[in-house]
């Protein structure tokens, strides 16, 4: 059993501990719920009594582990994320390590499951891949050569970030214009509640959507322009060998797909169209554990300097 | 002490030097860029033969315009050389001489030499904006460039930052933001012909507090920093580098910098800033030097 990975998937709700084999497959996976309401070192506790579970069992050398941004992967640290409160500054790595006696490697869940998808999902065998998540929020990866290209402050794929509009609405923690407030779930949520009342998620905006809701397509067509235009622009730097699109969002993707297809075309450079893989991912929620697994062998994570 | 010839292609003029492995340059000279392949092929070979006489030449490197496909040796795309295009130039260039022929694209070259003896020589994880006509550039990592799977890496100058979505490429990111369309508004909104003004002038006149001018540039530096911006936190180089006429007036640098600061928020937490690129005219010679010496394959 020495050729298993042991990765922990850190999310808002539950947190997943999963044994891996080198090809991806899961062989024993656990999980509890967060409690994020009892705070940081309730949940480092859960996180090391699982460990020790698997530890206990099978050889192991190294753990990954996959948590929320922002984070810093060079020094193993999460810094105060949206999504898990209270977690302020929390040296992740080296507690854990001091605990496990294992080498911890910390990477945002992005990157976690772009480097799933790159190495034994969608994007298997491709030269590089440029995933990006279309969630509550929008975040990407970029894996080349089954590496995580990490950037120098561990922020290479922030997308959602990414301004591609002079207007759009006023955010307090984002530019105006930025990708994530004009094509994320919570974008789509918010015009759907403004635009017409809706209150729901953005599944059911795309169910009306489907129904041929005419406010509903409307906002999500605007929605996938924006969207097609962010990508346009990461294959206009990066020039990847495909785009894998995940995250929540992207649930619905057969109506998504044919409609965000025809516009990344239209932004492209006229060379460049119908050249562009785009596609979907394929490991569905096991990305984010399996990913973190894989992120144990990236011993010496590339480009940091 | 090995030496080498290299030759810098460009629309006016062909520029080439005999350098050593540290780049010094030995002996160096230009020529008025002939107008055929014929004439190119019996040029280049005269001049490496003029020369070997006195060095004996341990390979010929070349910086060359257009899509240049560092592996077949040939040139796709279409440049100021129109005669250089879907011949196989290193095939050619090593029968006609009897040396070995590495070739990389010009943008390329220059990045490159950054990397080796320039600004960029502490990381190994930069990108190069080159600023002028357009907007162009070039992506490092490892000390290779990021060719992309259509050798479209780099071409960031296709960027949209939000602007008439009917025909989208005709606003991208060169399209309003290089220095050639920032002359241009200029020259629109003075009501001058197109052509009036030279970049310098642009600069000059802000400098002698030139309203329009100051109006134009102060929009330009904010254009930039949106794209650089963008770039940051698709790719978070150690390094961005900015390149072109400009990037030689330290005021264009602190413009855009100061516009960087301002996109900061809680969510986009960088406080990053841009240099300049350190060389000049020569830094397409230097480049296409280190890809050769890096067996012409300084790119993935």
């Amino acid at each position: 059993m020495s050729d298993h990975l042991l990765g922990i998937d850190l999310g808002g709700t539950n947190l997943r501990a999963a044994l891996v084999t080198a090809d991806g497959e899961i062989v024993e996976e656990r999980i509890v719920p967060t409690e994020t309401e009892k705070g940081p070192y309730h949940t480092i506790q859960n996180m090391i009594d699982l460990c020790e579970y698997f530890l206990n069992k099978n050889q192991i050398a190294a753990i990954g582990i996959g948590a929320p941004g922002p984070l810093d992967s060079k020094q193993g640290t999460i810094l105060s994320p949206p999504n898990l409160p209270g977690w302020d500054e929390i040296p992740l790595v080296t507690l854990l390590e001091k605990v496990l006696h294992r080498r911890v490697v910390l990477d945002n869940d992005a990157n976690a499951a772009a480097l799933a998808e790159a190495m034994i999902g969608i994007g298997k065998g491709k030269e590089s891949i440029f995933y990006i998540t279309v969630s509550t929020g929008i975040g990407g990866g970029f894996v080349y050569r089954n590496q995580i290209i990490q950037g120098a402050h561990s922020c290479a794929g922030e997308i959602g970030n990414m301004i591609i509009d002079r207007y759009g609405p006023v955010h307090s923690n984002l530019n105006k214009g930025s990708l994530e407030s004009l094509a994320s779930g919570t974008a789509l949520k918010r015009s759907a509640q403004e635009q017409f009342g809706l209150d729901g998620h953005a599944g059911d905006l795309f169910l009306l959507a489907m129904e041929g809701h005419d406010d509903a397509k409307m906002i999500v067509d605007t929605m996938l322009t924006q969207l097609a235009k962010g990508i346009a622009n990461i294959v206009h730097t990066v020039d990847p060998h495909m785009i894998v699109l995940g995250g929540g969002v992207m649930q619905s993707k057969d109506y998504i797909m044919p409609i965000l297809k025809k516009k990344v075309d239209l932004f492209l450079y006229p060379q460049l169209r119908s050249k562009v893989k785009l596609e979907c991912a394929a490991l569905g929620t096991k990305a984010g554990v399996v990913g973190a697994a894989l992120l144990s062998q990236q011993f010496n994570a590339v480009l940091r300097s | 002490m090995k030496t080498y010839m290299v030759f810098d292609l460009g629309g006016t003029y062909i520029k080439y030097a005999v350098m050593d492995e540290e780049a010094g340059k030995l002996e160096s000279g230009k020529l008025i860029t002939p107008v055929s392949l014929e004439e190119f092929v019996q040029k280049i070979t005269s001049i490496v033969q003029s020369l070997q006489s006195k060095y004996d030449f341990s390979g010929i490197a070349v910086s060359s315009p257009g899509a240049v496909d560092t592996h077949t040796g040939y040139i796709g795309g279409a440049s100021a050389i129109p005669f250089i295009h879907d011949v196989n130039m290193i095939e050619l260039l090593e029968n006609e001489t009897g040396h070995q022929v590495s070739i990389e694209n010009d943008a390329n070259c220059a990045a490159l030499a950054e990397g080796w003896l320039g600004a960029a020589k502490d990381t190994d994880y930069y990108i190069c904006i080159v600023i002028g006509t357009g907007i162009g550039g070039s992506i490092v990592m490892n000390r290779s460039i990021l060719k992309g799977s259509n050798l479209h890496g780099g071409e960031f100058g296709y960027m949209l930052l939000g602007d008439p979505l009917d025909n989208p490429q005709r606003l991208n990111w060169s399209r309003t933001s290089s220095t050639h369309a920032l002359v241009r508004e200029v020259e629109r909104k003075k009501g001058l012909a197109m052509g009036a003004l030279t970049g310098e002038q642009v600069f000059d006149s802000v400098n002698n507090g030139d309203i329009i001018a100051s109006e134009c540039v102060a929009d330009f530096y904010k254009k930039l920093a949106a794209g650089i911006f963008n770039l940051k936190y698709i790719l978070d180089p150690a390094k961005i580098l900015i390149g072109g006429g400009i990037s030689k007036r330290s005021e264009v640098i602190d413009g855009i910098n100061q516009e960087l600061k301002k996109l900061r928020n809680e969510t986009a937490t960088l406080d990053f800033r841009v240099e300049a690129c350190h060389f000049d005219n020569d830094a397409n010679l230097i480049g296409a030097l280190f890809h050769l010496l890096n067996s012409g394959k300084s790119d993935y």
